[in-house]
């Protein structure tokens, strides 16, 4: 028994790690993941890699009812831990000593769809912004059961828990009779034809809700205003894709958690193959002050640190961002001999980033803002280097020379600057051209739920 | 040339050991290497830190305790049958490649057969991206048919131009051949492209963007559990037996002074990897569409200009 103890302790010690980062934790979630480096620990790319979900600050409503259903995707066992405070390698231990326990091992509370639709009416209760979701959500629900919550979910991961309106009669502890509901609008966009047989749903839905057949006959009957749908979900309809051929069109939504993406951005659009047209970058929700976030930011150099960090790990470069991460967390500690050896690693870093003909001949060409378009950034921006430069090589060298000690300041852009970029990208570029920029903050959330720049 | 029916050396593992044990031999040598590979990788990957060679085996036990996901309507037969296939075909690709010297089966096409696995491996990797109805899984089962369509015929020149130099395509006959010469000195390039391959079809390294970051790990992205396990461990399996295959067919198999052949065929494999790894892990992923024009523009001449090369090199009675 002591042994199989152990050998469970063992074999949980490194779990893939989910991080949910509130706006304006950055700090945080770099002592995090300094400790995660120091332990070897991995981020985990989707929620079926996860073991530990670590939400960092306090969650903007929105971000944090993504957050349940991104939880419901872990598979068992599972923990999850709000990291709050900086003695973070006590925290991490405590995480990982809970994965151990049997609580680890329960299902959820409540089956997932349940979630979904509780999450859905703190939303509406809480009157955060339901208008995001573009048109077409505001569909036509009489029914009070129906809940058309877009929730796609790309790769189980990019969750995104809208809300529709006409719910307001729900209150938090809506009974699970609503959760078939929940389940059937799981991954629709009511807008187009979105697909059941191609958008994903993560859910580990299995047999959970089938409990409730009760309340899932009215449910499942409530929906479909759509034909051919398979489990509660339409089949991808067609639509002229950018060279005016007619093609299956999905609509996606990626973020607002992915790994390698700013924590709280969505993109929304259209996916036809792997391009996407009608993009639309935001944020999902704002910022909440509180006592561990800040807005002040931090020094260029490992500002810029952290984006090439994100950057590597989406262009597939895990090595190198996992040196970058190190020297960001050397370059921000208090002890100089210790910011002295960040400074030789980040140069380091920056040398190889710049240097790769490889990663040139990989990136280069997409993204290209192009030096007309410069016109288009904000005047501010005008003397840095986005509007000096083109396309994601350009910025990730420039990134690379602010690593390694380039004074200019970093260049933050809104994320609506950026959407023609993505106008037609591929999947891939599309991820490129994002982990190429660094975002302004998002605005701040004003304790009615208002956002405020 | 020899009979594999004849005994001696010519003889299968499966005559010379009875089936059973071939096969349990051929399943343990493919659980050795693809632990190799996966540690060698781990602790490349945790930059140099010798004690992550353990976590292949802890994520493998942890993968085992671990729930099984699934997602909403998944195609659910064709993503277990693909599932299972990528370690199984993995396993079978080390029919023809040599253990203690011999090879489980022996037949007048061991490196169709090589390939043979290779290429069902598009259809296993494709049904594991689909099966799960999602959309990252399903781009990334589309990146991985993109980027087989650029190395596939690379890697079958680079197959039979080992081949050729033999004048057989049994395995055994190509390591007899390369008694006095290996094959990489006169056949470089062929080298290089199939190790290539061999990430490429384990969709590992640079070759890794249909399990990319960027798509959530794309066709692995909605494995938990048991089914991930079996894809992992059929990407190590795969990775390790193209390293022992690449020993036979380019290194000399287990010629070498002093020690005894198997042992040295366990090190050249063991230091294939090595080189796979570090090269394989010093550079970033390639984007499928850029290594597609990379490979039909540059891979496949260089690729058919050394089968040219050797067979000349046949004609004039350079092999023996």
């Amino acid at each position: 028994m002591v042994m199989m103890n152990g050998l469970r302790k063992w074999v949980l010690a490194q779990p893939g790690v989910l991080i949910v980062d509130a706006p304006g934790n950055d700090r945080l979630r770099w002592q995090v993941e300094a400790e995660m480096d120091r332990r070897g620990w991995h981020v985990a790319l989707s929620p079926a890699d996860a073991g530990l979900m670590l939400t960092i600050g306090t969650l903007p409503p929105a971000l944090s009812q993504a957050t349940e259903v991104l939880w419901s995707q872990i598979p068992q066992p599972r923990h999850r831990q709000a990291i709050a405070r900086s003695d973070v390698a006590w925290q991490l231990d405590a995480a990982v000593a809970a994965l151990t326990t049997p609580s680890a091992y329960e299902a959820n509370p409540s089956d997932p769809a349940t979630q979904l639709s509780q999450v859905q009416a703190q939303n509406t209760a809480n009157g955060s912004d339901s208008g995001r979701q573009g048109p077409g959500h505001g569909m036509d629900h009489g029914d009070p059961g129906v809940h058309g919550m877009s929730s796609h979910d790309m790769g189980g991961h990019s969750t995104n828990a809208h809300n529709v309106n006409g719910h307001s009669n729900h209150t938090t502890d809506s009974h699970s009779g609503d959760d078939m509901g929940g389940h059937d609008g799981q991954g629709m966009d009511h807008v187009g034809h979105s697909t059941g047989s191609d958008a994903d749903h993560g859910m580990d839905h299995d047999d959970h809700g089938m409990d409730h057949s009760a309340h899932s006959g009215h449910d499942m009957g409530g929906h479909m205003h759509h034909g051919g749908e398979v489990a509660g979900l339409e089949m991808a309809g067609t639509a002229a894709d950018r060279d005016g051929l007619e093609l299956d069109e999905l609509k996606v939504t990626l973020g607002p958690v992915l790994p390698g993406w700013p924590t709280g951005l969505v993109l929304k659009a259209s996916m036809q193959g792997d391009v996407l047209t009608n993009v639309s970058l935001s944020w999902i929700d704002g910022f909440v002050p509180d006592s561990v976030a800040q807005r002040s930011e931090p020094g260029s150099a490992v500002a810029a640190l952290d984006a090439l960090a994100t950057f590597l790990l989406v262009a597939g470069w895990p090595v190198l961002a996992r040196q970058a991460r190190i020297a960001r967390s050397a370059l921000s500690s208090g002890n100089d001999a210790e910011r002295e050896r960040g400074q030789r690693a980040a140069a380091a870093v920056a040398r190889r980033v710049s240097r790769s003909r490889f990663l040139a001949w990989s990136v280069r060409g997409i993204g290209d803002a192009g030096p007309v378009n410069s016109a288009r950034l904000p005047a501010g921006d005008a003397a840095t280097y986005e509007s000096r430069t083109a396309d994601v090589l350009d910025r990730v060298r420039a990134l690379a020379a602010a690593a390694a000690g380039d004074k200019s300041p970093l260049a933050r852009v809104g994320p609506e600057r950026i959407e023609f970029l993505l106008e037609g990208a591929e999947l891939a570029a599309t991820r490129l051209i994002v982990a190429s920029f660094v975002f302004k903050p998002s605005p701040a959330l004003l304790p009615n739920g208002a956002v405020h720049d | 040339m020899t009979d594999p029916d004849m005994g001696g050396t010519g003889m299968t593992l499966a005559a010379a050991w009875g089936l059973l044990p071939a096969v349990l031999a051929v399943g343990l040598t493919a659980l050795v290497l693809g632990v190799a590979f996966a540690a060698v990788d781990s602790v490349v990957v945790s930059g140099g830190r010798l004690r992550s060679a353990v976590e292949p085996l802890r994520s493998s036990l942890h993968w085992l305790a671990q729930q099984r996901r699934t997602t909403l309507a998944p195609d659910r037969l064709l993503w277990r049958s693909g599932v299972i296939a990528v370690p199984v075909l993995a396993v079978l690709s080390l029919a023809v490649v040599p253990i203690g010297g011999r090879t489980l089966l022996s037949t007048s096409a061991d490196l169709v057969w090589f390939n043979a696995m290779e290429a069902l491996l598009w259809a296993a990797v494709w049904l594991v991206g689909w099966g799960p109805n999602a959309v990252h899984s399903l781009v990334g089962a589309y990146r991985f048919l993109a980027q087989g369509l650029a190395y596939e015929l690379p890697l079958m020149f680079a197959l039979i131009t080992a081949g050729l130099g033999a004048g057989s395509l049994r395995t055994m006959d190509i390591v007899a051949t390369q008694e006095n010469l290996w094959f990489v000195v006169s056949m470089p390039v062929a080298f290089v492209v199939f190790l290539a391959s061999a990430a490429a079809f384990a969709f590992w390294g640079p070759f890794a963007s249909p399990a990319g970051a960027d798509i959530a790990s794309g066709v692995m992205s909605e494995l938990s559990g048991v089914d991930r396990l079996l894809v992992q461990a059929g990407r190590a399996v795969v990775l390790g037996a193209a390293a022992a295959m690449s020993v036979a067919l380019f290194l000399g198999g287990g010629s070498g002074p002093g020690l005894p052949e198997p042992v040295w065929y366990l090190l050249k494999t063991l230091l294939v990897i090595a080189v796979i790894v570090s090269v394989g892990r010093r550079i970033p992923v390639t984007r499928p569409d850029r290594f597609v024009e990379f490979s039909w523009m540059i891979l496949i001449p260089a690729t058919l200009l050394q089968a040219l090369w050797v067979a000349l090199l046949v004609l004039s009675g350079f092999y023996p």
